[in-house]
């Protein structure tokens, strides 16, 4: 199922793939399934308690907006969400319907100051092979998404795979729903987290909860030569439990009561140890008057390129953690 | 011959210089198609040879090499992160991201990671990251990694061939793979007065060698190599040098190059309407001509390229037209009397 959620493509603004698949798979064990004005997803699964938990990841991811088709059939464009400029270089894309790619002065060709600076992504373009506007036109359209053209692979102990940020959470979720004995669940499936923690902003607004928690991914930067002060989480430790972070502040007795439940149940589990970087318990965690949230993520290297790489024993131990948690309400 | 598949089977295959065993045994079962006789030789370039019906026949050598830049393995950490260097003039800005294939005890997937940008001071942030500051995450730690990889393993890009609108291929290797291409278009249905010598050369990447040893063994009486050229990106135009995709065959002049010869081959490309431009290199063409001019007792040379975006990257990008062109215009060079 993970394979086939990163498959997917959903940037921010069209996440209508995404939503579309995780129905499909969780139509059968929801009570209700809404759609709100903004596209997010809300499930509601009624449970064995009068507990109302939510549950939330984010089914938007980065890639390309196409701004402007040259005269010569190629294609100028923006990123949607924060991606690094010096990984797009030969970087493969898709619309879903024709391949390209990012199209750059090969080296040769280029002076040393040139080859040194990184590019500044007005210098680049989308090369689909169109040799001239008209021809571009009969496939693509300015506001059109490009996506990373990148399917998900396993090797060694981890996974690949392009928009591991936030499929995998929206794995665990579909995984909590289909689940016996939970509390009441309110499953929520944003939009546009990667621009702006926006869909958070109203899906969960008017769900009375008593808690929150956003599955996610983050930062990971664990390779050697990195000093250990710097490592924001590390693979292979587990679940990373955020304390604060530019959007939000964990409620402490939240995440003592998921600390206690790994410690009970011998999962591996990290702090996330930064203060920066922000995700959609910014917007859940000032909704409604304030809901006690916390953030649970998968440390996650190279996150925001085509080959975001997860531990899988990480991305186990989170799902098992989260499912402990609720079967343990 | 369908060009397009027969492209998109030669990218398929490993041939990183120094490494380029995959590649040349298949192109060996090529040409024992067409080819009167077929080895490969000491520095692994296959050569065949299609021997005229004329007594005493001169030699003509067409050469195109097979190998492809790639790297190279390092070493292994603590941590089971694999350094690693170049093979060939690789475009270090692409690795970033990428996702390589460790050809050690058995294909090793990995994934080239460099510092992530919050870690880097203001001035570095903006720099591209060099190869000796990137590190290739397989995924295990050192005691697994140190089972199926070893220092001196090739690294190839991992990059499956994908279609472009209007009949463009993007894939890695497509140096030379697509010169290579065009040659076994052109030697499919051959009939020549001249013994033709077919060389897929190994080793160019590196320094030219094995066109070089190539050409000392054949001794031709006339040698055309057929290699890339730069094709025609936005920011790069109206610059010498630079083609346009569809440009068709782009014929080489300078002093690398035979003067008469050259001419002749433009005269035979307008005669039988095939699409060409002319490149001019006024010192090394950076092609196995280079060499092979002064190889033994000096080899008359002749240069055709194919307009390739993005050289020396996984997105190579060629035209397919400009592929049958330049088969068409080597077809019409052995078919005719360029020795006349």
């Amino acid at each position: 199922m993970l394979k086939t959620l990163t498959e997917l493509n959903g940037i921010s603004g069209n996440e209508k793939q995404v939503r579309d698949y995780i129905i499909s798979r969780i139509k059968d064990y929801c009570d209700e399934i809404k759609v709100d004005n903004m596209g997010n997803l809300i499930a509601f699964k009624k449970g064995k308690t009068d507990k109302n938990l939510i549950l939330s990841a984010h089914m938007d991811e980065v890639g390309f907006s196409v701004t402007k088709i040259t005269d010569d059939g190629y294609l100028k464009f923006a990123a949607v969400g924060g991606i690094d400029t010096k990984i797009l270089p030969s970087s493969r894309v898709t619309n879903g319907e024709i391949s390209g790619v990012i199209s750059f002065k090969a080296t040769h060709l280029t002076t040393k100051e040139e080859r040194e600076k990184k590019y500044s992504i007005d210098a680049l373009y989308i090369d689909i092979g169109a040799e001239s506007k008209d021809t571009a036109r009969k496939y693509v359209m300015e506001g059109d998404y490009f996506s990373f053209d990148s399917e998900y692979r396993e090797f060694g102990r981890k996974i690949k795979a392009k928009a591991l940020d936030d499929r995998a959470g929206c794995k665990i979720l579909i995984e909590a729903l289909r689940k016996e004995n939970t509390p009441n669940l309110y499953c929520i499936f944003n939009v546009q987290e990667e621009a702006g923690l926006r869909g958070a902003k109203i899906s969960a607004f008017g769900i009375e909860a008593d808690e929150a928690i956003v599955i996610e991914a983050t930062t990971c930067s664990d390779m050697t030569g990195t000093p250990e002060n710097l490592q924001v989480t590390v693979q292979g430790d587990g679940p990373a439990i955020s304390i604060i972070d530019s959007a939000s502040t964990a409620h402490r007795e939240l995440s003592e009561k998921i600390i206690a439940c790994a410690e009970k149940n011998n999962i591996k589990w990290q702090y996330k140890k930064s203060n920066r970087g922000g995700n959609d318990g910014g917007s859940i965690y000032i909704s409604n008057g304030g809901i006690k949230t916390v953030s649970v993520s998968v440390p996650t290297r190279y996150i925001h390129s085509p080959v975001c790489v997860m531990d899988r024993a990480d991305f186990e131990n989170t799902e098992k953690l989260i499912l402990k948690y609720i079967e343990e309400k | 011959m369908n060009v397009k598949e027969k492209l998109f089977e030669l990218v398929k295959l490993q041939g990183v210089s120094g490494f380029e065993f995959e590649i040349a045994e298949y192109l060996k079962n090529e040409l024992e198609k067409v080819c009167h006789k077929v080895w490969i030789n000491k520095h692994k370039s296959v050569i065949g040879c299609i021997k005229s019906e004329k007594e005493n026949a001169k030699k003509i050598m067409i050469d195109a090499h097979l190998d492809q830049i790639g790297m190279m393995v390092k070493g292994i950490d603590d941590k089971g992160f694999v350094s690693f260097t170049n093979i060939g003039g690789i475009d270090e800005r692409i690795l970033p991201a990428s996702e390589v294939f460790i050809l050690g005890k058995e294909k090793v997937y990995g994934v080239i990671g460099a510092k992530p940008p919050h870690l880097l001071t203001k001035e570095d942030a903006e720099k591209n990251p060099q190869i000796k500051d990137m590190l290739i995450d397989v995924g295990m730690d050192k005691e697994e990694a140190e089972k199926v990889i070893e220092v001196g393993d090739a690294i190839i890009m991992k990059s499956e061939a994908v279609e472009l609108l209007e009949d463009k291929v993007s894939s890695m290797a497509l140096d030379n793979r697509a010169g290579i291409a065009s040659v076994l278009y052109a030697i499919e249905n051959l009939k020549s007065d001249y013994d033709v010598y077919v060389v897929f050369s190994s080793q160019e990447e590196t320094g030219l060698q094995g066109g070089y040893t190539a050409a000392a063994e054949i001794q031709p009486d006339l040698a055309i190599v057929i290699d890339v050229t730069h094709g025609e990106t936005p920011d790069v135009k109206d610059k010498a040098g630079v083609f346009p995709l569809g440009s068709g065959a782009v014929i080489c002049r300078g002093p690398n190059l035979d003067y008469e010869k050259t001419l002749k081959l433009v005269e035979m490309a307008k005669e039988n309407n095939i699409k060409f431009e002319i490149e001019v290199a006024e010192g090394s063409s950076g092609t196995n001509a280079w060499l092979m001019q002064t190889c033994r007792q000096g080899v008359p040379c002749v240069l055709i390229s194919i307009p390739l975006r993005y050289m020396h990257t996984s997105v190579e990008t060629v035209s397919i037209e400009d592929i049958e062109e330049t088969g068409k215009l080597i077809g019409v060079a052995l078919g005719g009397d360029i020795l006349a």
